[in-house]
């Protein structure tokens, strides 16, 4: 007898048994910490205390797990309960079988938009049985840090954590975006200050009306500065670009990327000396850098929308720390 | 038989000698979890039968769905 339930506490040491068989024994899911940071904890997660994973069971036994991140997500002008696709995995033998189909459509049923990025070949055909928008792929920017000097930027500074007046410039930024996550104080604080794995660097505008989170990541080949969000009027973005770059020049990094979806703040990206990287004419540096994966060269983008105006691809905004594509190993 | 055949034909695009009772996923590279279900329903609207959850999940193969048909009435 198949079931599909929604995880709660005493879920959670048969589905940390169930990773550590279909991931690995040290994947970062097999931790309850970052279990209830990423899921029962997050911002907006519409089933606390439960955790928004949905459960495949066989009688008793789990065979199957859809991880979900909730957001409140503007659609146009109305919120609405979106989550993001984080993980789709069922046991081996139940595999091309519809048992993904299963899970998807029971997370249909409680949000009203739903997106994931990144994701594995192996869900292109659930995905698709389930009706979601044919595959499209995030740029990627990179700039080059070897030799650079730092830049006199001072329209930027250091912020530890996002207050009520970054609510208020957010209602008028917003306004610009027709499909993003709702980046209200709460959600950014969970996302990225209180983030019990990563340290993220933060810089907001000094007329507070934009910010870029940043975080290093040292592989064995090459180390790198990640824009993983930024948030600003064009006119505003480069002085955020230049900060970015002060950074990585003194963190001593390789190079900087900005994964965006679409093509967002492209002239002050180009002003700052990013460009878009082609995948096809050279895979270095790969994507994924920890663990490194040269597999992978693009980072794609796949969504369903259930409730709200339609929104067109170009009314997306997603960028890397955007589900949990941004996320400790 | 045929019908089964030609539907399989179909929805995983292999010619009539690969259509055996051990095709799986292990096998023939379209079957996958959207063409699988697919064939699922195509076989309930040519049978007029219901395949229940756990026989679509537990289905090793074409010869295990056929042993499902067979066990709703089906003749082939």
């Amino acid at each position: 007898m198949y079931t599909v339930k929604i995880a709660n506490d005493n879920d959670i040491p048969r589905l940390i048994e169930f990773f550590r068989g279909v991931y690995s024994p040290s994947h970062i899911l097999t931790e309850k910490k970052y279990l209830d940071w990423q899921y029962k904890n997050a911002a907006a997660n519409i089933y606390y205390p439960e955790y928004p994973n949905l459960l495949l069971k066989k009688n008793d036994q789990i065979v199957g797990h859809l991880g979900l991140i909730p957001y409140k997500f503007k659609i146009k002008k109305e919120i609405v309960n979106a989550a993001f696709l984080a993980s789709l995995i069922v046991d081996k033998n139940l595999r091309s079988h519809g048992a993904g189909v299963m899970l998807v459509r029971e997370a249909e049923k409680y949000f009203d938009l739903l997106y994931t990025t990144g994701f594995n070949p192996n869900s292109v055909p659930v995905l698709k049985y389930c009706g979601w928008k044919e595959e499209l792929w995030i740029n990627r920017w990179v700039y080059n840090v070897g030799g650079k000097r730092v830049i006199n930027n001072n329209e930027a500074l250091e912020i530890k954590k996002f207050n009520e007046s970054w609510n208020e410039s957010w209602k008028t930024l917003k306004l610009k975006r027709e499909g993003t996550i709702d980046r209200n104080s709460d959600y950014l604080n969970w996302r990225f200050v209180d983030n019990p794995y990563i340290r993220y660097k933060i810089y907001g505008l000094k007329n507070n009306k934009g910010y870029v989170i940043l975080r290093i990541e040292k592989g064995d080949e090459y180390s790198a500065c990640r824009i993983v969000d930024l948030i600003s009027e064009e006119a505003n973005a480069r002085a955020l670009f230049l900060s970015a770059i002060n950074y990585a020049i003194e963190s001593k990094v390789d190079f900087i990327d900005f994964f965006s979806f679409p093509v967002i703040y492209e002239k002050s990206l180009r002003g700052a000396g990013f460009n878009i990287y082609d995948p096809a004419e050279n895979p270095d540096p790969p994507i994924f850098l920890l663990p490194i994966n040269r597999e992978r060269l693009a980072l794609n983008f796949s969504y369903k929308q259930i409730k709200g105006e339609d929104l067109r691809a170009s009314d997306w905004l997603v960028v890397k720390s955007d589900g949990d594509r941004d996320r400790a190993y | 038989m045929e019908k089964i055949k030609k539907i399989a034909q179909k929805v995983f695009k292999v010619s009539e000698g690969e259509v055996t009772d051990a095709m799986s996923p292990e096998t023939i590279p379209d079957w996958d979890s959207m063409n699988y279900l697919i064939f699922i329903s195509e076989l309930e609207k040519e049978f007029g039968v219901q395949f229940s959850i756990s026989e679509t999940m537990e289905a090793k193969n074409l010869g295990d769905i056929k042993n499902y048909l067979r066990n709703k009435g089906v003749k082939f």
